[in-house]
């Protein structure tokens, strides 16, 4: 099944984050674009954040812009729209300028008029994000790509939209093996399954409000005095009783919190947070809590619907493109994983 | 001055411009410009509040046409220094453009909307149309407030762009010639890009494409060789006309937003005008709606030097009891040039209505309309109070200090028009010297223009023979009859009521005491010095 297929029609915004710089982000990027184009749908491309720079400020490495048709709704900002310099930029025709502002202006709605290379930019926080989409799809976008990250300043990106698409590159690690599993770890954790149905509300309601509490099999909740769930993993554990059900943490899921709490609980103990953000374990600790029976939760996940992978690294070394590929596939099967920069994806 | 930050702010009147919101930026520019209107305009002043009660009248009778108003006027974002740089012959940038096009949507939205008011406005007030600056910024009358460099603006744009359209259709049809060649000399598929990326084992194909004239190489991997389509001669030229007409075109659209701009200029002056008459109209729309809010009414403009003030309500004390689910009692007030005097039982309210007469009579000189039933208003040059909660501490002087120095500066202008408040008149010094000083000050007041009010509980100052308003306090009230811990302001009759001859203050402050709970040794030890020195 082709990369567009997967999204469209079922999903009306999907965000693209890599796991590292030069992860194959914007190939992705350009690749559902052009996928797009190919069936004729009208795009929107919204960034989380300043973009459209032509060389990665850090490696110095070229990156594509975006090359955007005729028809594409895109959320740029007035520096980029006023520039009347650059010959290579499409002609964007201004719909509505918002009121969130970037360094480089407010926000500005465009419309290509036609086909050329475009800055797209964005508002920074996830509801601004969210309101700059719903205003594209009302300007006649069917599917919004957001250029995202998974730095923590945009990690809100992938919360917005209804799917992600991960790009995983070389530039992680010089080991595949690395690479590999520091994907599998970042999508288990974004995959975090979510808390039970029936207390889905009531944890969010929780952690709105900044606290931390115990619920037990008959729904009674017992709050913890904790100003924060940081380094209060013994406190939490003492007010477990045989009878508590969840645990809903407001704070940040810490190794030293999580393992005192899953030491020595009961069976069937879900540990509920916002998010993947929110928790802050790597590969080992993950799977070490796991093994001791950790059973944690999320209000919120993310619906991965792919992996892109790129086998080159600016820095000079490279993977066997069909081993890395093949290798992504089997570390991760559950998810579709396509390589973009290879033929026949 | 009409009078300074510290009257403004202990009148209360800075609360009520906060109440006041305009729905945009002109308005709430316009608001924050609001001026007192002094006697010599009094006939505009009249006019003023004629058309706050107007608008009042069409807030209430045409409430959707108001509301389709507010939502333009809260649209509009403060572009006027465009329209400024425009008119002084500035070129604006494509958001700008766009901006002022939105303006001039909005405004012509006001404008059909404001035709729809029963009312006769001035043209001060009226937001008209601007055909010629929308035939400018939207030619090709799509009603869209998108903006673009339309080919309307331009002929030589339109074929320009007309004209790079075909080449680059002609190159399109050339390279797509020589792709479906490509592919078919190679038997691959190559990407709608013109790439294609070969894998280096593949040796036969890599010699194929090296081979081929139609490929060139464009980049390559340890692994991969990425090949281009590559331009034949065929194609040589229609790309470089379309560089040179790119080129070319940036020049134009440059040339048509400096001239776009330079008519847009033309009729700065006209979208400055409407510019102004949304701020006034936006203003004057705030005001009706904050008396609609304050049950309020036109206070009449009197030329005599008096200020009477029926059922008058204090708007800022009233919230705040509103928010305790208490009510205002409203006051009456009749006051002349002179001085009044105002005793009465302690919490009795006599700085509230002291400040509601300052402000109200502040309101209605700014033209709103004033929270009470009657209001007749002989205007005022300035309006001073003194006052117990100043932050006289951050000028390094005692209470009695900033008291007195206020009070100098203001007894200068005593022959003025002007409105003196002083609540507890010498309260910061001992009693006697406190009467003789207070004394003194009510009979240099009391033959002036000014009006002047006092509040006091000094013994034998209502014996100066000048106007005697009394609070009503807790007169009527049995104190046989009730327990210690009621609440003393459900008791209270805030009511004031003018007295003539020797009746004395009212003397309720131990009672008072009683009831706030103060010890009964102590009270009873107040009564018995009391009784001594009646004797």
């Amino acid at each position: 099944m082709s990369l567009i297929n997967l999204i469209y029609p079922r999903y009306k915004t999907i965000s693209v984050v890599g796991t590292s710089k030069n992860a194959g982000k914007t190939i992705a990027m350009n690749e559902i674009v052009a996928q797009a184009e190919a069936q004729g749908i009208t795009l929107g491309l919204i960034s989380t954040g300043r973009d459209g720079e032509r060389r990665d400020v850090l490696t110095n490495t070229e990156k594509p812009p975006i090359f955007a048709r005729k028809g594409t709704i895109i959320a740029t900002v007035e520096d980029a729209v006023n520039s009347m310099t650059d010959a290579a930029r499409a002609g964007v025709e201004i719909l509505d300028v918002t009121s969130f502002n970037t360094p480089m202006g407010k926000v500005v709605l465009g419309k290509v008029v036609e086909d050329g290379y475009v800055e797209i930019s964005g508002p920074g926080s996830s509801s601004t994000i969210k309101r700059v989409c719903n205003m594209m799809q009302q300007s006649g976008a069917e599917l919004v790509i957001i250029d995202g990250s998974l730095d923590r300043r945009a990690s809100a990106a992938p919360y917005v939209s209804e799917c992600t698409l991960i790009a995983a590159g070389a530039s992680l690690s010089r080991s595949m093996d690395t690479v590999l599993q520091r994907t599998k770890h970042i999508v288990s954790l974004y995959t975090m399954p979510k808390a039970d149905q029936d207390i889905l509300k009531a944890a969010e309601e929780t952690i709105e409000k900044g606290k931390t509490i115990i619920i037990d099999e008959n729904g009674c909740s017992k709050p913890i005095d904790t100003k924060t769930s940081l380094m209060s993993g013994d406190l939490i554990a003492q007010s477990i009783s045989p009878d508590s059900r969840y645990v809903v943490l407001s704070g940040s899921a810490t190794f030293d919190t999580l393992r005192d709490i899953v030491t020595g609980k009961r069976e069937g103990l879900q540990i509920i947070v916002k998010d993947a953000t929110r928790i802050f374990l790597n590969e080992s600790e993950l799977f070490m809590l796991s093994k001791l029976g950790m059973d944690l939760r999320v209000i919120e996940n993310i619906n991965v619907i792919a992996i892109t992978v790129n086998p080159y690294s600016p820095e000079g070394y490279y993977f066997d493109p069909e081993v890395f590929l093949r290798r992504m596939r089997e570390t991760i099967p559950e998810i579709p994983v396509f390589d973009i920069m290879q033929e026949g994806c | 001055m009409f009078m300074d930050d510290r009257t403004r702010y202990l009148l209360g009147f800075d609360k009520v411009l906060g109440d006041l919101h305009p729905s945009s930026p002109f308005g709430i520019k316009c608001k924050s410009n609001m001026k007192p209107y002094m006697q010599a305009d009094a006939e505009k002043l009249a006019l003023e509040l004629d058309r706050v009660q107007t608008m009042r009248g069409l807030i209430k009778t045409q409430p959707e046409i108001i509301r389709e108003i507010k939502a333009n006027l809260k649209q509009i974002k403060d572009i006027h220094r465009s329209v400024e740089r425009c008119i002084a012959g500035g070129v604006l940038s494509q958001v700008e453009l766009f901006e002022v096009k939105n303006l001039i949507f909005i405004m012509h939205g006001i404008s059909a909307y404001q035709q729809k008011l029963r009312w006769r406005m001035d043209e001060d007030y009226k937001v008209n149309e601007l055909p010629e600056v929308m035939e400018l910024l939207d030619p090709q009358h799509s009603g869209i407030r998108s903006f673009f460099i339309y080919d309307e603006y331009s002929d030589r744009l339109k074929q320009l762009r007309a004209l790079r359209a075909a080449k680059e259709l002609a190159l399109q049809t050339l390279r797509k010639q020589e792709i479906a060649q490509v592919e078919a000399a190679l038997g691959i598929k190559l990407k709608s890009t013109g790439e294609v990326v070969i894998n280096k084992s593949h040796t036969e194909l890599i010699k194929q494409a090296a081979a081929c004239k139609s490929l060139q190489q464009s980049s390559e991997t340890f692994i991969n060789i990425t090949y281009r389509i590559k331009p034949d001669e065929e194609m040589a030229s229609p790309m470089k006309d379309i560089e040179d007409l790119k080129l070319q075109e940036l020049i134009e659209e440059t040339k048509v937003i400096e001239q776009l701009s330079h008519k847009l200029g033309e009729y700065g002056s006209d979208i400055m005008k409407n510019i102004a008459a949304i701020g006034a109209f936006d203003l004057l729309l705030a005001k009706g709606e904050l008396a609609m809010r304050h049950k309020a009414v036109k206070p009449e403009i009197s030329d005599t030097n008096t200020i009477s003030i029926s059922k008058g309500v204090n708007p800022v004390v009233q919230k705040e009891l509103a928010k305790r689910d208490k009510a205002y009692m409203p006051i009456n007030a009749k006051l002349n040039e002179g001085v009044t005097l105002i005793t009465g039982a302690n919490m009795g309210g006599k700085t509230v209505s002291l400040k509601l007469m300052g402000l109200l009579a502040c309101m209605a000189q700014h033209g709103l309309l004033v929270p009470a039933e009657h209001m007749s208003l002989g205007l005022r040059n300035f309006i001073y109070i003194s006052c117990g909660d100043e932050q006289s501490v951050d000028l390094g002087l005692s209470t009695f200090g900033a008291e007195i120095k206020g009070i100098t500066g203001v007894i200068e202008r005593a022959d003025q028009r002007g409105l003196v408040l002083m609540d507890e008149l010498a309260r910061g010094t001992n009693p006697k010297e406190g009467y003789a000083i207070s004394r003194a000050i009510i009979e240099y007041l009391r033959n002036k223009l000014c009006i002047s009010v006092i509040t006091t509980h000094l013994e034998g100052l209502e014996k100066s023979g000048v106007k005697h308003l009394q609070v009503k306090g807790l007169d009527a009230v049995d104190f046989s009859r009730i327990t210690d811990n009621e609440d003393i302001s459900e008791l209270m009759d805030y009511s004031l009521v003018e007295v003539t001859g020797e009746s004395g203050i009212p003397h309720d402050a131990i009672k008072i005491s009683k009831l706030m709970g103060m010890p009964e040794e102590i009270i009873t030890q107040a009564e018995e010095i009391m009784k001594k020195n009646r004797l």
